[in-house]
């Protein structure tokens, strides 16, 4: 391709998304759903669930090799969750009142060793009853108080929203648009120009990429208003670039559905039909490990479990586990968007 | 007009689509001056014929030669073959602007933005998304971004669907006007349009040539009375139909035998 081909390209994706990002600024009611939306959601889960989830079961955190200290809690099945949760991802858990009790231990002295069961302000009686279990079997079980923040629940929802802002953003935000053009004959009078397929992908998939970092930022804005705990830089860039990739891999995997599936009111259903799965195993509802193995493998492999892990660990101070979604998350966007671009075609109508 | 003087050339184009024949084996060419109006009813296989010459679609057999050099549509210089599309729409949240200011890009013509919002008197017009421009504002950008390139062939496709007379009658003279710069192929179901403004005709009825060639010629060689009506007397020779007084070619089925 000659340099004043590639500048021509340059400028086209440039004109494209810019003009997409601008049509969605000249709408009001685009702005108020992308930014405002967002906002009341957060401030809608802050009232609602300010004092935790008021249906739950007493959901325990287990950290623990010892077999007596597991055979105690087991025998309480209808009244206790119990989640295998590392160090980690249990003090995550614990942090954003998740789980009420995170009991840690270990196996190395069997009986003897003292089982701790970690609790928040909120949950010490709970605390209470499960020691009761451990002390019946002749286990040495102490409390340990941690601090649990008030509407801790609800910022433990933070992640999972700005994962699914991005999901469902990236999904329907490329292949059903692309849809549209052609049915209104744009992309077969584009092929007419210089454009090429990738130019014009590009573009749609970048202003769209631009909105949803936007519509993040401002979720994470709204969150450290509501839950007073401002994300460092770092847990910023990271929550940008997990989003960056979320938003590609699912418009990718939104454009390979529209090179396969024609119709704008089949494929639309077919978006419905697929995310609906994609949220349900993402592991923002329960833990994906708590599945039976062969569903667990799967749901793990899922750019929506990817990009709900990367959010959550892109808001951990450690910032720790970020990498693995990330990689999940970039061979989804690379095998979707060149599924997608390969797949769709412009020409036709 | 030498034999191999021509703006584009179907040979023997053949498109089948689910076990149908959409064009069964057309042959015709489109003079490099002039305006070649391409008739026939709904459903007649225009659409399906300027998608070939436009290299939107690939025919099951013949061929589609562009130019003096008899390029394929889809290696045509950049810029040379230009199209307004049937019911072609537009990016619907762009302005008339940044829709010219895509184009002027894509050619690496700088210039080409204001020339077109000049060109279709939509200057102070700019600003204003493309979805809220009338039918026929849409349509003169349309047509005024598909000239900005100074095509050797350009290709309407029923570009007078849902304009208002004035609209239609603009629209008109402004192909009338460009007659002796370039190649104009536009499909049409009416035959007053046709009338109007064409050099020359292909008379298409269920997916095959009835007629073609310049309007004189095969007006002169109508028996009478076909000849006295000229474009609508010919089309009634070719096809063996009747034609609605206001030029309408709608009514007439797909199957009329000549």
């Amino acid at each position: 391709m000659s340099k004043t081909m590639v500048l021509a390209q340059l400028h086209a994706f440039w004109v494209l998304a810019r003009a997409r990002v601008a049509e969605t600024a000249r709408e009001r009611s685009a702005v108020a759903f992308l930014l405002g939306f967002p906002a009341l959601l957060l401030l809608s889960l802050a009232l609602v669930f300010a004092e935790g989830h008021p249906y739950e079961r007493r959901a325990v955190a287990l950290d623990c090799a010892n077999v007596a200290a597991r055979a105690a809690l087991a025998r309480e099945p209808d009244a206790l969750s119990i989640y295998p949760l590392d160090a980690r991802e249990g003090r995550r858990a614990l942090d954003e009142a998740r789980v009420e009790l995170r009991v840690v231990c270990d196996a190395r002295s069997s009986q003897q060793a003292t089982v701790w069961i970690e609790h928040g302000p909120r949950a010490r009686l709970s605390a209470v009853a499960v020691r009761a279990l451990f002390v019946m079997d002749g286990l040495d079980a102490q409390l340990r108080p941690v601090p649990v923040a008030k509407g801790a629940y609800a910022r433990g929802l933070l992640p999972g929203a700005i994962a699914f802002g991005a999901l469902f953003s990236g999904l329907y935000g490329l292949g059903l648009p692309m849809l549209r053009l052609r049915r209104r004959r744009v992309l077969a009078r584009l092929t007419l120009t210089p454009l090429r397929a990738t130019t014009l992908v590009l573009s749609q998939l970048s202003a769209r990429a631009a909105l949803t970092v936007g519509q993040s930022l401002v979720m994470l804005a709204v969150g450290a208003l509501l839950f007073h705990r401002a994300p460092s830089a770092s847990a910023v860039l990271c929550v940008v670039a997990a989003v960056l990739l979320g938003v590609l891999a699912f418009a990718g995997i939104g454009l390979a559905l529209a090179s396969v599936i024609e119709q704008e009111d089949t494929h639309g259903d077919l978006l419905a039909a697929s995310a609906t799965p994609m949220v349900l195993l993402s592991g923002a509802f329960f833990p994906v490990r708590e599945l039976p193995s062969a569903l667990a493998t799967i749901a793990e492999l899922l750019p929506s479990t990817a990009l709900v892990d990367a959010c959550r660990a892109a808001l951990d101070p450690s910032l720790r586990g970020l990498a693995a979604p990330l990689a999940i998350l970039a061979l989804w966007a690379i095998a979707s968007i060149g599924l997608g671009v390969h797949r769709f075609d412009l020409r036709r109508s | 007009m030498a034999p191999d003087h021509f703006a584009a050339r179907l040979d023997a184009v053949t498109v089948r689509v689910d076990g149908h024949t959409l064009l069964d084996s057309v042959t015709c060419s489109v003079s490099p001056r002039g305006i070649t109006a391409l008739l026939g009813p709904n459903g007649a296989g225009k659409s399906t014929l300027l998608s070939v010459l436009l290299g939107l679609r690939e025919p099951d057999a013949g061929s589609v030669r562009l130019f003096e050099d008899g390029v394929a549509p889809r290696d045509a210089p950049r810029g040379s073959l230009s199209a307004v599309l049937q019911d072609e729409g537009a990016f619907e949240g762009m302005t008339a602007h940044e829709y010219a200011a895509l184009f002027a890009a894509l050619f690496s013509d700088r210039a080409m933005t204001e020339r077109v919002l000049a060109d279709c008197a939509l200057g102070d017009r700019r600003h204003t998304r493309v979805d809220r421009l009338s039918g026929g504002e849409l349509r003169r950008l349309q047509l005024a971004v598909a000239l900005a390139t100074d095509p050797a062939l350009l290709v309407l496709d029923e570009p007078t669907n849902h304009l208002d007379p004035a609209a239609r009658r603009a629209l008109l003279e402004r192909l009338r006007a460009q007659k002796t710069r370039r190649a104009v192929l536009f499909a049409t179901h009416d035959l007053h349009e046709a009338a109007r403004i064409a050099d020359a005709v292909v008379i298409l009825v269920g997916g095959t040539v009835r007629a073609h060639g310049p309007v004189a010629d095969l007006v002169r060689a109508l028996p009478e009375p076909f000849a006295q009506r000229g474009i609508e007397g010919l089309f009634e020779h070719a096809t063996r139909s009747t034609i609605d007084p206001t030029g309408a070619l709608d009514a007439l089925s797909d199957g009329a035998e000549p």
